[in-house]
């Protein structure tokens, strides 16, 4: 609207600039045409002068008879000697002009008045100085311009008027995409995340902004989809604890029982509880991870300290599994980060390797440095491997590898988690996580995470 | 112990009062924080278990006014938020311990009595029970007049077992005395040490000292308790 208003104050403007424009330009090319036709018309009269003159009659004849023919154009004509004393006078000459002085010029014109005087100074032997003068009113010009004008003004004052109609069109057309974009988005919902802006195709900026904006929502409608999922899978994930439960209870409730058996329907019920607690804590885990992009809660964490410690952990399990669970010499860590977070990371990693290690496997931890200002985690082990059907989605939320090749290892079976807070944790730290595997043959994890800045670690190291 | 309960769920508050009962305790119940408070400012009771998440007047609340009525009867805080900030912000305003829920009993019995150990350190540098003496100084084990050879893994855990001889000690608490933090995995890290433990302690045909309670934990008891 703002727009159509200022459209049309620059029309009117320029309407009315242009009105001021014509009329200016017409009024001085009909006067500079007058000067003309009055010079040539005071020649003509001039030179038939010079052909009659000394005789004075035949002059005096010759421009009466001009005189007829100048009433018809509305001119007047004047002969006067070298005093301005006038010798010869047209009828409708007006009463200014006799007598009047004007610069003896040899040719000139003459505004005087409402009047364009055009005199011609007579040279030549025996011509004592006179000048033929041919005037005219202006009041034609005059005339002419304001007809023009009446002609104009309506001319403007419709055009002003469809001005804002045409501002408006155009306005509309340049920013019609936009009011596109306003209405698509207006009508985006969670339950409808399908709709996209269309192009034109055009390539210009509001084509790119579409771009933009449709991949914008390519990612929020693939992240919806995710968290649906996730959800979905949650739930799915909660009810089979959770009917255990339930099904141990209605058992025990149904009829009277021994203690022993009570116990052992307890016993049942207590095991499902824990089930669900750590499917809970994973989930908040997964969360809580998800959530910290903020890194203001970042702490100065040595995570050869932190691998140090879930080495010891596992050791005893390891052995107990006759698994040789072997490290090198871990290169001194500092990194920024949740302890706690990067704890439960190493931790999964480990507690995977050994699930999916025979007995007799060996499970290596290393970590060293991988470049100037990064530290690499791996975990590999010799176990049953992950088939290239599942290598890619490892890292899913939920997702599970092949069920029955883990039973082959005796492993319990998780939720399909423990992977995926890793990777959330590690992206979280700014780092990557990634696997390679050959089946039967066993798995490496890789963690890359960046080292604390060099002045950090002077002063942690000062400590 | 007197332990004031201020919890308004009448299904955890229940099963608590039922639980510390059978610990030997005496529990007060209050359902809502306002009359939490006021028995707390009575001072009769040596710890008070708080869950954050009350109506009417919020847990926090409770616990700020306590603290700054100067009452200071050790708190563990109850909570189903068990984000690591709500844990600082629950330390912060005065509680000495904290638990999310779910949480097993077992455990917070034990975190009761650990923060009424704190409040009146008895430093004792032995522990005894069932014939087995931790030297605590020395980190030496004697079980009648032999001396047990154990891992410093293996110590940690006897020394948790025997500090609640006669309670459940959760495979979770084990891990965070011994190795620092809470572990949550379906990898049992405990078992082995327990086992080897079990190895050291209980010769053939001993009596058991170290029970596996099952789906909860393990307890040390004494064997003519």
């Amino acid at each position: 609207m703002r727009l159509t208003i200022w459209n049309t104050a620059v029309v009117l403007l320029a309407v009315v600039l242009a009105l001021l424009g014509v009329r200016n330009g017409l009024r001085v090319s009909l006067v500079r045409e007058t000067d003309q036709l009055l010079l040539d018309e005071a020649d003509e009269v001039g030179l038939a002068i010079r052909q009659l003159h000394p005789n004075l009659e035949a002059i005096e004849q010759q421009m009466n008879r001009t005189a007829v023919g100048h009433k018809e154009l509305g001119w007047f004509l004047q002969l006067v000697d070298d005093r301005d004393e006038t010798f010869f006078s047209s009828v409708d000459t007006p009463a200014e002009m006799l007598n009047l002085h004007l610069p003896r010029e040899a040719a000139a014109v003459t505004a005087v008045g409402p009047y364009r005087v055009a005199q011609r100074l007579l040279t030549g032997p025996n011509m004592p100085g006179y000048a033929v003068r041919v005037g005219t009113s202006l009041d034609f010009v005059e005339r002419d311009v304001s007809r023009l004008t009446r002609l104009l003004v309506p001319l403007g004052i419709v055009l002003t008027a469809l001005s804002p109609l045409g501002g408006y069109w155009l306005a509309t057309r340049a920013t019609s995409p936009l009011a596109n974009v306003l209405s698509t988005a207006r009508r985006l919902r969670p339950s409808n995340l399908g709709e996209r802006l269309p192009l034109r195709g055009t390539g210009d900026e509001l084509d790119q902004l579409s771009v933009t904006i449709n991949r914008f929502l390519d990612r929020i409608a693939n992240y919806v989809q995710q968290q649906r999922e996730f959800v979905d899978n949650a739930a799915h994930e909660l009810r089979s604890p959770l009917a255990a439960i339930q099904g141990s209870v209605d058992v025990a409730l149904n009829s009277d029982r021994s203690v022993e058996e009570y116990q052992e329907l307890l016993y049942s019920v207590i095991e499902e509880c824990s089930e669900l607690r750590l499917l809970v804590n994973h989930l908040l885990q997964l969360t809580e991870s998800d959530n910290d992009s903020d890194q203001s809660t970042h702490e100065n964490v040595a995570l050869d300290e932190v691998v140090g410690r879930s080495l010891e952990m596992f050791r005893g399990a390891a052995e107990e599994r006759n698994i040789e669970l072997e490290s090198g010499l871990l290169c001194p860590a500092p990194v920024r980060g949740h302890a706690v977070q990067l704890r439960q990371v190493v931790n999964n990693l480990l507690e995977n390797a050994l699930k999916f290690t025979p007995p007799g496997g060996r499970v290596r931890v290393t970590l060293a440095r991988a470049g100037d200002d990064k530290i690499a985690l791996t975990v590999a082990d010799s176990g049953i491997g992950i088939s290239a059907a599942d290598l890619p989605h490892i890292f899913e939320r939920f997702y599970q590898a092949d069920r029955a090749r883990q039973r082959q290892t005796s492993a319990s079976r998780g939720h399909g988690l423990g992977l995926s807070i890793c990777q959330a944790v590690i992206h979280g730290h700014g780092g990557s996580i990634d696997a390679r595997s050959v089946l039967d043959q066993g798995t490496t994890f890789r963690v890359v995470l960046p080292l604390m800045h060099a002045e950090r670690r002077l002063a942690t190291a000062s400590e | 112990m007197n332990i004031l309960l201020i919890e308004d769920d009448t299904v955890i508050g229940k099963a608590l009062v039922q639980g510390f009962t059978e610990a030997g305790h005496q529990v007060q119940w209050a359902k809502d924080g306002v009359a939490g408070q006021g028995l707390a400012s009575n001072q009769e009771s040596d710890a008070i278990v708080l869950d954050l998440n009350l109506p009417g007047l919020d847990g926090l609340d409770v616990l700020g006014s306590i603290r700054e009525s100067g009452i200071r009867t050790p708190v563990v805080v109850l909570t189903a938020r068990g984000g690591v900030d709500e844990r600082v912000h629950g330390l912060n305003s005065g509680a000495d311990d904290y638990m999310a829920k779910p949480f097993d009993f077992a455990e917070l019995l034990a975190r009761v009595v650990a923060v009424c150990r704190r409040v009146a350190p008895r430093p004792s540098m032995t522990i005894q029970a069932g014939g087995v003496k931790l030297d605590l100084s020395n980190r030496r084990v004697q079980q009648g007049d032999r001396e047990v050879d154990l891992t410093p893994t293996e110590f940690s855990i006897l020394e948790l077992l025997m500090r609640n001889a006669g309670q459940t000690v959760t495979r979770r608490m084990l891990c965070e005395h011994v190795w620092g933090f809470n572990w949550d995995g379906t990898t049992n890290v405990i078992e082995v040490h327990i086992n080897r433990l079990r190895g050291k302690l209980e010769p053939r045909d001993a009596p058991a000292l170290i029970h596996t309670v099952r789906g909860r934990g393990y307890a040390f008891r004494a064997p003519d308790a």
